[in-house]
């Protein structure tokens, strides 16, 4: 049975990053300065969701955590476990047990492989057994709600929300204690969307899954989230539960942002 | 041409109730050409934008929007795009436009902006030069008088420096602001409708506001009537008079907002308007839709929706579905819509 540790709080504090850009031979290089010291934590099983406005360095952040990007500064640590910090070499990314979803299903399966093989990818690095691998891919592909025979078909086959569940199944059969959702419900009708934000609740309750939710849609966030991080040009503004950020703001762009949301 | 646009009021309260509605479309079918074969994608919608009006097509991909968009537009060609039924500009007949009438209407009294601005400003051109370009093809205002329409246009869309904006090139502009150029353009030749296309879709909340409010007081200033497409229930709750939902190229909910949202009898509006996220009380879900929205090359006879609707019964299958007047503005394509 896939299971998750429970127990890892996730820290990170004052993680930075900038950009250097060369604007071609005599232009000067620009920086972009894409986050400037964000410190947060995440309890176990807590459903944590990021917002801020197009560029503010949501996916920047997202990418640093599961070590996709190299941080300039800062650490971050995993249920006591460092996973960078000052003084010592990044963890890479397969040993962070922590995993990530896209927002694009389509571009991130490939064509050409079978859905178990590209879910089982992960495990066959690892050394895992074929016969055990394929029991896992089945019981993943259980867990988020498809049949077992999808193992033997192509992504092609399948509905964006079909492939959003099969790259949420591959980031789970690694076991991680994180989940990293970057924008993974924004491509997907609307009648899909709830399907799989409904999963992702079932999945912190069933496996206790931790999971950090970046969105751009706040009323996405009062649905799932436990706790909301507000990011506004690199820095984190606002932090806190859900209810408490979005019925009190006390930044001055949070409640821009709060009031600029249409409410049916 | 009686289609030009000085012959009507400036403040936009000529929403009478006998005036020709602006658009009309009666019966339209659209028919995409693959081959040798014809695949119906839009079945039969009817649907009437008044002078002055906020009309909001919504609807989940692929359900026709787009195509009903482009096909009041003409911005196909007729040898992959087959129009059945009727569209009705200001009571004349758009199917049956020569296309020389077409291309003057396109950009003049009709307008249209899309989700993705780039698409249609020229990235080689400044943004003022491009407004002057449609001002040149469609009125005859001299040098001077089109520099002042430009500067009132970029003035218009909240450009504090219009003369600044106006020399600068698309990729100098973020997003919001480039979404407000091509407002400034769509709105040049003071069009009678303006069609816009999941134009917020791809920015960010807060400049959504405020592109949203500048087409609400442009609509006001000069009487615009607004085709608006949107998947956002919500965005179309705010701004709608008058909502159509669709659902695989069907018509199935159409009538006021205050109906159509606020009291919906159509099981797919309702089923969709319990898809929208929010706040959850006591950790109760949302229900959703199961299943997937189907595509146009697999649907059957009956209701579209009676795969992932709660209501069916084997009659959905089989019959043609009937639409139901549920008052003289209000109408639903279903056998059981909630009364
Ligand atoms: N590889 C890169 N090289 C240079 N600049 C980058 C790179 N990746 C991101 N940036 C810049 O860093 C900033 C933060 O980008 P990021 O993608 O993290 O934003 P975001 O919050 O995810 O935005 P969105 O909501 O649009 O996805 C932006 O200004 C972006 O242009
Ligand atoms: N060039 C094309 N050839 C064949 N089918 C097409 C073509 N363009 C669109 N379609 C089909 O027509 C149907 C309607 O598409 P349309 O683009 O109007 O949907 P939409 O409601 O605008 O969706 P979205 O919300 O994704 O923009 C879809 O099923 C689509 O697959
Ligand atoms: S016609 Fe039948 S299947 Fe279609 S929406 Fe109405 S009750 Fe549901
Ligand atoms: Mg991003
Ligand atoms: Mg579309």
């Amino acid at each position: 049975m896939i299971q998750t540790s429970q127990t890892a709080t996730m820290s990170a504090r004052d993680v930075c990053k900038t950009f250097h850009r060369s604007n071609g031979w005599f232009a000067k290089p620009s920086e972009t300065r894409a986050l400037q010291g964000v410190s947060f934590d995440v309890e176990p099983k807590e459903i944590f969701g990021i917002v801020g406005e197009s560029g503010c360095g949501k996916s920047t952040l997202a990418r640093v955590l599961v070590g996709l990007e190299n941080q300039d500064s800062g650490s971050l640590s995993l249920g006591g476990r460092k996973l960078f910090g000052p003084g010592m070499a990044d963890v890479p990314p397969v040993k962070r047990g922590i995993q990530m979803v896209f927002q694009d299903p389509y571009a991130s399966l490939n064509p050409r492989m079978q859905v178990g093989e590209a879910i089982a990818e992960g495990l066959a690095i690892s050394g895992m057994a074929r016969s055990e691998r394929e029991d896992r891919v089945a019981e993943t592909l259980s867990l988020v709600g498809l049949s077992p025979d999808a193992a033997q078909k192509h992504p092609f086959q399948f509905s964006g929300g079909q492939r959003q569940r099969i790259c949420i199944a591959r980031a789970l059969v690694m076991e991680p204690e994180f989940l990293v959702a970057d924008e993974a419900v924004s491509a997907l009708d609307i009648s899909v969307q709830m399907q799989i934000l409904n999963m992702l609740l079932d999945l912190r309750d069933r496996i206790g899954l931790s999971i950090i939710f970046i969105t751009h849609d706040i009323s996405v966030v009062e649905y799932l989230c436990d706790t909301v991080m507000v990011m506004y040009g690199g820095k984190a503004v606002e932090r806190g539960k859900t209810a408490d950020v979005l019925d009190n703001p006390q930044d001055s762009y949070t409640q821009t942002l709060i009031s600029s949301v249409p409410r049916l | 041409m009686t289609l030009s646009s000085d012959t009507r009021p400036a403040d936009g309260t000529i929403a009478g109730q006998n005036a020709a509605p602006v658009l009309s479309a009666r019966n339209l079918s659209l028919y995409i050409r693959e081959g040798r074969n014809r695949i119906r994608i839009v079945s039969d919608v009817s649907f009437e934008i008044a002078a002055g009006e906020f009309f909001a097509l919504v609807g989940e991909s692929g359900s026709g929007k787009t195509m009903i968009a482009r096909s009041i537009m003409r911005l196909l060609p007729a040898s992959m795009l087959e129009i059945e039924g009727d569209l009705e500009f200001c009571g004349k007949s758009l199917t049956s436009l020569p296309e020389n009438r077409m291309r003057a209407l396109r950009g003049g009294a009709i307008s249209m902006i899309f989700q993705e601005p780039m698409t249609s400003l020229d990235p080689l051109m400044p943004v003022g030069r491009q407004i002057e370009e449609t001002l040149e093809l469609h009125s005859d205002l001299n040098r001077r008088q089109r520099a002042e329409r430009i500067e009132t246009l970029l003035t218009d869309v909240r450009f504090a420096e219009p003369a600044k904006v106006a020399a600068m090139f698309p990729h100098e502009l973020s997003g919001g602001m480039r979404q407000r150029a091509m407002i400034a353009m769509a709105l040049a030749n003071n069009p009678q409708l303006l069609i816009a296309d999941e134009p917020t879709t791809a920015l960010d909340v807060t400049i959504q506001r405020e592109v949203m409010e500048i087409i609400q007081r442009l609509r006001r200033k000069y009487g615009l009537s607004v085709l608006f497409i949107s998947h956002d229930l919500s965005l179309v709750h705010q701004y709608a008079e008058r909502v159509g939902v669709l659902y695989g190229g069907v018509l199935m909910e159409a009538g006021p907002e205050r109906d159509v949202i606020g009291r919906s009898a159509h099981p797919y509006t309702q089923a969709l308007l319990n898809c929208a996220p929010g706040r959850r009380v006591a950790g109760e879900r949302r229900r959703g839709i199961g299943g997937t929205v189907p595509s146009p090359r697999d649907w059957a006879p009956g209701c579209r929706f009676r795969d992932r609707c709660e209501r069916a019964d084997a009659a959905c299958a089989n019959s043609e579905i009937p639409v139901k007047d549920l008052s003289p503005e209000w109408r639903a394509k279903c056998l059981r819509p909630t009364e």
